[in-house]
Formats: C-alpha cells, sequence, structure tokens
C-alpha cells in the first residue's frame, strides 16, 4: 500500500469515528402471540403473530420451537417419544415488518415444556431475540402418574443412612398401564421456604428399575444420604415422578433434618 | 513418524551431552563493589549460555568452574543495587574483572529484565520488556497463572470461568499474541473463546511481556505480543530442595497442592520433578439470577452449575551443564478436566440450570485436554560464539464431551458423547547463533514448526490438516554512540498448509443415512512472508530513555480461519472460514518514554499499529440453518487500525512503603466500515500499595499490600458485541515469610473483589449470558521450601 492510501485512509478512518456512529442498535421483536405459558395438545396450530423494527434496515427473522425438557443433562431420556424441534428462517424487508406463521404440532410428539424463541437480524449483523414458554399436552397420556409416600413417617427425624418408600403408579389416557416412568426425583426443602436440595435423581432405566417395580408399584430407596449443606430442621420431603409423557407428580411428607 | 523423531532428538542430545563436556578451561574471577569501592558479599552471579552460577564471598570474589575462553552473557543481582548484566569477555590464564554495582531501593529482581530468548537486555530493546520474576509470583495469587500477571500494563486475561484463560496483549489475542515456554511456543487450539492455555500454574517462576510486534524473533503469530515463561531457577552443586505448596480459593473451593524436588550432582547434573494437582468445585458468583434473552435464569446458591473440574500435572527435567554450554531435556503433561458452565451450552433455560445435588461433581458438558510435551533445550559454545536451540514435541488432545441432540440431523447413530475432539501434534524448532563481544552482535536464527491436526466427534467444526512453517532471520544490536543505540533485523518465511476435504453424513430421525454433505473443500496454500524491525534507543541523561521501534509484520491466516464451519457451541454461533484469505500484513510504530530516578520509575508506551487485511469473525446479517447456530459469523479481512497507551509508575517511599499503578487503554478500528474491532478490552488501570515491615530474626519479608483495579466501561463495540459497564475491585494481601527446622516456610493470604461486586469482563466468554465474574475469593496459601547441600562431596572448581 502507498503512503497515500494510508493516510488518506486514516483520514476517513478518524472522519468515520468522530463523524458519524455506527449502528449497533438490535432489531426490536414484539410476539403478539402465543401468549407465555399457553397450553396446545398434539395436533393444534401454533399461530406466531410476530412485529419486527429496526433503526436502519431489518434482515431475516427466524422462529425456533424446541423442547425444554433436558432438566438434568439425561441425554437420550427415557422418554416415550422424541422431543420435537422446527426452525423457520424468512427475510425482512425495510425497518419494519410483521409474520404471521402457523405451525402444526405433530401428532407424536413428546409433550412437555417447551420453548418458542424469535430472533432478528438487521443488515449490519445486530441481533436480538424473544422467547416465550409453551406447554404442549399428548393424548395418549394427559393421566398424571399416582405418586404416595409411606416412609418416612410425617415428622419423623432423619440424619443420614434413611430410607424413602411408597407407591408409583402410572396410567394412560385409555386407562392401560404405562409400565415405564421418565424420571424419579427425591429431595428436600427447609419448610417455610429455602433451598431445594436433590437426595436422588434416577434418570435411566437401569435405575428407575433399581427402586420402582412397574407390576407392583412398589417404591424402595435404601441407604440415601442429604446432600451437604442441608439444612437441619424442619423439612419437606417430595418425590416426584414423571411419566413418560412429561406428566409429573409429587407426594410430600414433612421431616425433621438431624 | 512422531517415534523417528523422538529418537532423532535423544542421539541428538546425546552428542551435545559429550560436546559441551569437552573442554580446556579455566576459572574466571569476577570482584563485585558498590559505588563506594567497598565489597559487596553475597551477590549472585548466573552465566546464561550454560546455567553456572556463583556467590561473591566477603571480599566481594565470584568464582565460578572452570570455563573455557569466550564471552559469557552474566547476570548480578543483590539486594539494594540495581541488577546488573555484563558481557564477561574470558580467557585463559584469566583476569580479575571488577564490576561496579549501583545501589537502588527497587526490589532484587524488579529490573533485571531482559529478552531471555534473544539475550537483548531492556537498555537495548528497542520494545520495552515487563518482568515478573518469582518473587512476585508468589505473593500475587490468581485463579491461574495468568490472572497472576493481570497488573501488567497493556496485558489482560480474556476467560471462560475461573480455570479457562488466554493472553490478551494490547488488545491482541488467540493467534494473535505467542505463549513461549522454555523457548518453544505453546500449541494447542489458541483460536477458540473457550480454549484455555495448558499451562502448570506452579511451574513457572519467571515471565516476560514484550508488548508489541516480536514475529522478527517469533514467528508468525507473535504480531501483538510475546509472553516468554521460564522454569524454576537452579538449585546450587551438590544441593538437593524441595518444594512443597498448598493453596486454598474459596470462590469455587478449590485446593491445590504441588511438590517439587530438584538436585543438581556438582555443577553438572540437573535433575527436577514436580507434580501437581488442583480440584475445585462450581464458582461462585455474587449473583442469585441472570437476565438472558429476557429471562430471569436462576443460579442456584449463587454457584454456577457444572463449572468444577481438576488438572493433574507432572513435569521432569533431566540436563548436563558444562563450561561449554548446557543441553536440558524435559518433559510435561498437563490434564485439565473443566465443565462447561451448563447455561453456556447452546441457549440457557431454567431446567438446565436446576441443581443436580453436588457442586464438585463433573457433569456433560465438559471439556477434557491433554497437554504432553518434550522440549530440549541446549547451548553450545563455537569459538566467540553461543548456538542455542530449542526443540519441542506436543501433543494437544483436547475433547469437548456432550449429549448429542437426540433428534437425527447431522449425529451419527454410535456417535457416542465425543462433540469435538482436536488432536493436534506439533514438532518446533528454535536455532540461534550470537556473537555477544563483536561490534553488530549479530543474531542469526532459523526456526519452523510442522503440525498434524486430526478432528473427531459427532459435530464438525474444523477439518483435519497438515502444516507447516520455517523462517530465517538476522538481527543486528550496535551502540552508535553513547547516547544512541541501534537495533534492525529482517525474517523471511515460508509456510504451507494441507487442508482435507470433510464430508458430513446425515441421518435422519430413524438413524438412516439421508445424504452427505460437503462441508469441506480440501485445499492446500503456500505462503511467503517477510518481516523487518528497525529501532532505536535513546539515552539524554542517566535519567531518561526513549525507545522507538518501527517493524513490518506478517501472520498467516490460522486453519480454523480458512475451513471451520459449524456451531461453536461455546459462543452459540456458526463460524464460518474463508479459504481465499490472505497473510495479515500489520505496520507498527511504538515509541516508550522511561524515567528512572534511584526510587521511581515512570514509563509512557504509545503505540499506533495499522493492518492491511486484518482477519476477523463478522456476523454476515443471515441465520445459519443449523440448530442452535444463531448468526452466521465469516471470517473477513479488512484495514485496521490499532492504538493506544500504557503508563506506568513505580515508587518505593523511605524503607517500607512501595506504591505501584498503571494505565492502560487501546482502540481497534475496522477501517473498511468504521466500526470497532471485537474483543477490544476497555480502559483499564490499578494501583497497589505495600508496606513492608522490617525483617526480624524470625519473621523475614513481611508485608500488607492493598491493591485497586478498575475497568472503564467498553462502549466501543465491534457488530453484535454487547456494551459492557465498569467496574472497580479492591483487594488486599498480608503475607511473610519464616524459618522453621532449616526449612523456609511462606503463608499468604490473598482476597480479590473484597467488597464482593457484581461486574462483568467485556472480553470473557460468559459476559454474552450476562453472567457476572467469581465473587470474593479468599486465596490461602503455604509453600515449604527445603535445601540440603551435601558438603562431603566436594563441588566442581
Amino acid at each position: 500500500m502507498n503512503p497515500r492510501t494510508l493516510f488518506s485512509t486514516l483520514g476517513f478512518a478518524t472522519l468515520l469515528m468522530v463523524g458519524c456512529g455506527v449502528d449497533d442498535i438490535m432489531p426490536e421483536i414484539t410476539i403478539n402471540t402465543p401468549k407465555e405459558n399457553d397450553v396446545f395438545e398434539t395436533g393444534d396450530t401454533i399461530r406466531a403473530q410476530l412485529q419486527f423494527s429496526d433503526n436502519e434496515t431489518l434482515s431475516q427473522y427466524k422462529i425456533d420451537i424446541h423442547g425444554d425438557h433436558d432438566g438434568h443433562s439425561h441425554g437420550k431420556s427415557q422418554a416415550a417419544l422424541p422431543a420435537w424441534d422446527t426452525l423457520v428462517i424468512g427475510d425482512l424487508e425495510g425497518s419494519s415488518g410483521t409474520i404471521d406463521a402457523e405451525f402444526i404440532i405433530p401428532a407424536n410428539i413428546l409433550p412437555g415444556p417447551y420453548h418458542i424463541t424469535v430472533f432478528a437480524l438487521d443488515l449490519n449483523g445486530n441481533e436480538s431475540n424473544q422467547t416465550r414458554s409453551i406447554v404442549f399436552l399428548n393424548n395418549t397420556d394427559t393421566v398424571a402418574p399416582q405418586v404416595s409416600l409411606s416412609s418416612p413417617s410425617s415428622g419423623a427425624t432423619l440424619s443420614s443412612d434413611f430410607s424413602v418408600t411408597g407407591s408409583i403408579s402410572d396410567l394412560l389416557t385409555n386407562g392401560n398401564s404405562a409400565n415405564e416412568l421418565h424420571q424419579i426425583e427425591i429431595s428436600v426443602e427447609p419448610e417455610g421456604g429455602g433451598t431445594e436440595r436433590v437426595v436422588a435423581l434416577y434418570d435411566n432405566t437401569d435405575e428407575i428399575n433399581a427402586v420402582w417395580d412397574a407390576g407392583t408399584g412398589s417404591f424402595s430407596a435404601t441407604g440415601l444420604d442429604f446432600p451437604n449443606n442441608t439444612e437441619s430442621g424442619n423439612n419437606v420431603l417430595s418425590l416426584t415422578v414423571w411419566d413418560r409423557y412429561f406428566n409429573k407428580s409429587t407426594a410430600t411428607v414433612s421431616i425433621v433434618v438431624n | 513418524m512422531w517415534w523417528t523423531l523422538r529418537r532423532i532428538g535423544l542421539v541428538l542430545c546425546a552428542v551435545c551431552f559429550w560436546v559441551i563436556g569437552q573442554s580446556q578451561s579455566c576459572a574466571p574471577l569476577i570482584q563485585v563493589f558498590d559505588e563506594h569501592h567497598q565489597a559487596v558479599p553475597g551477590a549472585y552471579l548466573f552465566i546464561h549460555e550454560n546455567y553456572q552460577q556463583a556467590l561473591s564471598d566477603s571480599l566481594g570474589m565470584a568464582k565460578f568452574p572452570s570455563l573455557k575462553p569466550g564471552v559469557y552473557h552474566i547476570h548480578i543481582r543483590s539486594l539494594g543495587f540495581e541488577p546488573e548484566i555484563i558481557d564477561l569477555k574470558h580467557s585463559c590464564p584469566s583476569e580479575t574483572l571488577q564490576v561496579a554495582l549501583h545501589s537502588s531501593s527497587h526490589h532484587i529482581g524488579e529490573f533485571t529484565v531482559e529478552d531471555e530468548q534473544l539475550k537483548t537486555r531492556l537498555s537495548e530493546s528497542t520494545l520495552r520488556i515487563e518482568s515478573v520474576d518469582e518473587a512476585y509470583l508468589n505473593t500475587h495469587s490468581g485463579q491461574n497463572f495468568l490472572h497472576q500477571l493481570d497488573d501488567l500494563p497493556g496485558f489482560q486475561v480474556m476467560s471462560a470461568g475461573t480455570h479457562v484463560a488466554k493472553p490478551v496483549i494490547r488488545g491482541f489475542s488467540f493467534n494473535r499474541v505467542a505463549v513461549i515456554d522454555r523457548g518453544i511456543k505453546q500449541e494447542g487450539q489458541q483460536w477458540g473463546w473457550d480454549h484455555g492455555l495448558e499451562l502448570d500454574q506452579f511451574d513457572i517462576s519467571r515471565a516476560e511481556l514484550i508488548r508489541g510486534p516480536t514475529s522478527l524473533a517469533y514467528g508468525s503469530d507473535a504480531v501483538g505480543g510475546v509472553l516468554l515463561l521460564r522454569p524454576p531457577r537452579l538449585p546450587e552443586p551438590n544441593t538437593l530442595e524441595a518444594d512443597v505448596l498448598q493453596s486454598f480459593r474459596s470462590v469455587n473451593d478449590l485446593h491445590a497442592q504441588s511438590y517439587a524436588l530438584q538436585w543438581r550432582h556438582k555443577t553438572k547434573w540437573i535433575f527436577r520433578f514436580r507434580h501437581s494437582r488442583q480440584d475445585f468445585g462450581d464458582f461462585k458468583v455474587p449473583a442469585d439470577s441472570f437476565l438472558y434473552n429476557g429471562f430471569w435464569l436462576p443460579i442456584h446458591e449463587q454457584r454456577l452449575k457444572n463449572t468444577a473440574g481438576q488438572e493433574r500435572n507432572f513435569s521432569g527435567t533431566i540436563g548436563y551443564t558444562g563450561d561449554a554450554g548446557y543441553s536440558l531435556v524435559s518433559f510435561s503433561q498437563v490434564h485439565q478436566q473443566i465443565g462447561f458452565f451448563s447455561g453456556a451450552h447452546g441457549i440457557p433455560t431454567a431446567n438446565s440450570l436446576s441443581h443436580d445435588g453436588d457442586f464438585r461433581n463433573l457433569d456433560f458438558p465438559y471439556q477434557d485436554v491433554m497437554h504432553r510435551k518434550v522440549l530440549w533445550n541446549s547451548s553450545l559454545k563455537i569459538k566467540e560464539s553461543w548456538l542455542e536451540a530449542d526443540i519441542g514435541l506436543q501433543h494437544n488432545y483436547r475433547q469437548e464431551v456432550s449429549y448429542p441432540h437426540t433428534h437425527g440431523d447431522f449425529y451419527p447413530p454410535d456417535a457416542g458423547n465425543l462433540e469435538h475432539g482436536f488432536d493436534l501434534k506439533t514438532l518446533s524448532w528454535n536455532l540461534r547463533w550470537r556473537k555477544s563481544g563483536a561490534k553488530w552482535a549479530p543474531k542469526l536464527g532459523a526456526s519452523g514448526q510442522i503440525q498434524q491436526n486430526r478432528v473427531s466427534g459427532f459435530s464438525y467444526l474444523i477439518p483435519n490438516f497438515d502444516a507447516w512453517q520455517s523462517g530465517l532471520w538476522a538481527m543486528v544490536t550496535r551502540p552508535l554512540n553513547t547516547r544512541w543505540s541501534f537495533s534492525g533485523g529482517a525474517r523471511v518465511d515460508f509456510a504451507g498448509q494441507s487442508v482435507q476435504t470433510f464430508d458430513q453424513v446425515r441421518y435422519n430421525q430413524n438413524d438412516e443415512i439421508v445424504d452427505t454433505l460437503r462441508l469441506l473443500q480440501g485445499f492446500q496454500r503456500n505462503y511467503a512472508n517477510w518481516s523487518a524491525s528497525l529501532g532505536f534507543v535513546y539515552n539524554p541523561s542517566k535519567q531518561y530513555r526513549w525507545r522507538f521501534n518501527l517493524a513490518s509484520s506478517f501472520r498467516l491466516p490460522t486453519v480454523p480461519e480458512l475451513g471451520a464451519d459449524g456451531v461453536h457451541h461455546g459462543t452459540f454461533r456458526h463460524e464460518q472460514g474463508n479459504p481465499n484469505l490472505l497473510s495479515e500484513r500489520g505496520w507498527h510504530l511504538d515509541v516508550a518514554w522511561e524515567a528512572e530516578t534511584r526510587n521511581s520509575h515512570w514509563s509512557v508506551t504509545p503505540f499506533f499499529y495499522y493492518f492491511d487485511r486484518f482477519i476477523f469473525l463478522n456476523p454476515t446479517g443471515q441465520f445459519s440453518p443449523l440448530q442452535g447456530a444463531g448468526q452466521l459469523f465469516a471470517y473477513e479481512q479488512a484495514q485496521a487500525l490499532q492504538s493506544g497507551l500504557e503508563m506506568s509508575f513505580d515508587t518505593h517511599l523511605g524503607k517500607h512503603w512501595q506504591i505501584k499503578s498503571w494505565l492502560d487503554g487501546v482502540f481497534g478500528y475496522n477501517l473498511t466500515d468504521g466500526y470497532p474491532l471485537p474483543f477490544i478490552p476497555p480502559a483499564s488501570g490499578g494501583a497497589e500499595v505495600e508496606f513492608h515491615l522490617e525483617d526480624t530474626k524470625r519473621w523475614k519479608h513481611p508485608f500488607v499490600r492493598i491493591n485497586l483495579r478498575g475497568a472503564a466501561p467498553q462502549y466501543l463495540i465491534a457488530r453484535n458485541e454487547r456494551q459492557t459497564e465498569g467496574y472497580f475491585l479492591v483487594g488486599a494481601a498480608l503475607g511473610t515469610s519464616f524459618e522453621f527446622s532449616g526449612m523456609m516456610v511462606d503463608v499468604q493470604a490473598e482476597v480479590q473483589n473484597l467488597l464482593n461486586q457484581s461486574y462483568m469482563v467485556h472480553m470473557n466468554r460468559y459476559r454474552l449470558l450476562n453472567i457476572p465474574e467469581p465473587g470474593r475469593n479468599l486465596f490461602l496459601t503455604l509453600r515449604i521450601h527445603f535445601g540440603h547441600t551435601f558438603t562431603h562431596k566436594s563441588t566442581a572448581s
């Protein structure tokens, strides 16, 4: 590069820096529908009514619907059906625009918590997004599992090496027995609120079969210990069960952590 | 191939051991005086070329073992004096050389500064060199080694959590700075934002920072600066030394242990071994939740889920030091397993952040990095000159482990959980020939490296490639008169990259193959480049010094810059290479002004860099079609400007007080579109006030320190970066040493972020998620040093 080009470029750059700003303003997104926590059944249509605007020129939008199930990094979960995800990318023009998109929820997908995230880009690469949490139900199984606790008994004092027993059963919508569960969690939380602590989590077939008998419905977990930092005193012990269609039930009992 | 190379290395090594053992020599005598012609006892003298050392006796006389006639580069240090560097012209029979030291209230070691690689002393270097020594590192804690250097002006750390960190010099990072450990450039996957440096924090006892273009001597990556790392000093002859360190850090409940043993047999043989381990839990932040995409997401008990991990390191050295040189063979293994914050791998959700019951477990996703290296450092006297060789073989195996998405798409049915495997092997060499006593002090060098990278895993990001580089350089340094000295040099480089085609097989939801997608067409690139520098040091008086340096440098595009194409989960974006990128060309002007009195030191170092074809990741304004990828970022080239300055002021008030302060600022602009460059740190500054108590019979070097550091807001942001507010942090430390049963014990406590401020660092990875930096952090360190000299074996004379 010759010195003249160098100096003229530097001069131009100085002017740019001092004289005019650059566009670092993100596009704005308004999600009119769906609303937060809207509930849909499989087979329903989700209507996404969206508004976009930017201080300069819009470039693209993206609508991403994905499951919010992966709570405990269990990867290939025991869920009965695969979670659904879909992605639509489209172009926008000018400084504002509206999009009205429809998505039919496939019949054969894992119900439960989902996200619909809407992204927008302007031509300068500024990016923004908005997310709504939505819930899908599956007609195959809309029945929550039945959960009860037989031990510990209410008011029992527990310190270490304790057991939790009870009964868990699960039916499909048609009344047939489900036979398989997605996840079982035992947790404690101080009475009157505080930090919930997970005592045990069973989230794969082998772990679940070791503590739950699908035939009799009996649940028995032994040799349990409270995690470090569990607050002593009055606590609520919870046994929470998710079935393979992500219906969830909890049984609780008051205990004293020693 | 790698085994053959190792064998060749061993044979060369053996030859060198034999050659440097052959000599006809005599012992030189050096007498050390102060400015009042009084003998200085206890001065430590060290010869760089052959690792020989001596202490002056009560008459100030220091006697080295026998040396062959020649020119030797000697460092002389003594408490209360400015360190001196001399070139000793030694002949047989030897004459006594007299050296006068100048008294100084600066602490020992502070200004024993030089570019050890090139033996360029501070008074000759046309770029200012910052340096920290063992005493500094032992009294300044850091979550990892780079954080211990945080207070060097112009130096910043880019981190992902507490354990993954990368150096930033004058706003340059990734492949624009080189970290040279024992003469060999550390080679990992430095292009990645969430990839750290695989080094043992406790095996480094000295670091030199050169800000500015250093590619003349250090090659392509050193356009922004270089960090030179040194191992611990050698023990005295016939001395067995043991070092035991125990450290605790509260922010992630880290427990670290490091044990070292070293032995020097007579003056000749050196053996050293170190083992270090660190275990840490999820780190604590001063926040219960963070705002992401308009959602408040929980931070369970103020600890970031799955940021726990561990580190297991071994290193050892065996070496021979003769009077005509040395030959050291070192090996090391650094193994890190560090979790990725569960919210930072894809879009965070409240579900993925719920507590898993354990703050110390390592769950998916995590990184597992094994870095092994074998280094051979040697020096050989050839008549009046020295030939130095550093040869290194490194193997960096990085695995990023996570569950594949359960849907089909790109993920093969038998993929396992390895998302990315990067297997990088590097053979590097640096040869230097130097004639110190000569009029022009010529230095010639040859350096190069061969690399092989192989990838695995269910996701594609960078390709398989083979690469090589080879360069030749020459430098001269010459005092022109009593005030001016000149330094200049030139380098030519040739390089090649051979990148393999990558085909991605795609599967449907039933794990059946749908089609094969060509993600990258293989290519071959060859490069020829040059770099040059020209500089002057001007000493108008004893107090002031100016340095001027004009340089042109280059940087090769890296293979990820040429051939990446995939989702980088750590950054939520689809990064796309561009096989048509050309080498970067930089033009650099550096100026340094320094003033020094008996008690104070000032420096101001402005710089002005212009780049033609600066390579950077630019958002395209288009979405990637890949799941969870966000926007498509493509590597582009533009004209760019990077400029700024550093200022520092250190002073000693009386015998007890020491104040250090610094300020730095850098601006980077893309001249093609007027946007600021990405990853530019905000202006920052800091100060520390240290009070040294008087030594007593029992307590040695007791100190108390308060330090302040802060950063301005960064509003000058690149496309799609986020503005970051400034912060101000307070810290404090106290420590002392004492002797116990013949052992030297150092104890130290330091608190960083004393006020538990919630703040964000602009360049850090978790900044993208609005997650604050670690909260209050208490460091406790206990170090026990034990040395025993076996006097019944006579030392070599």
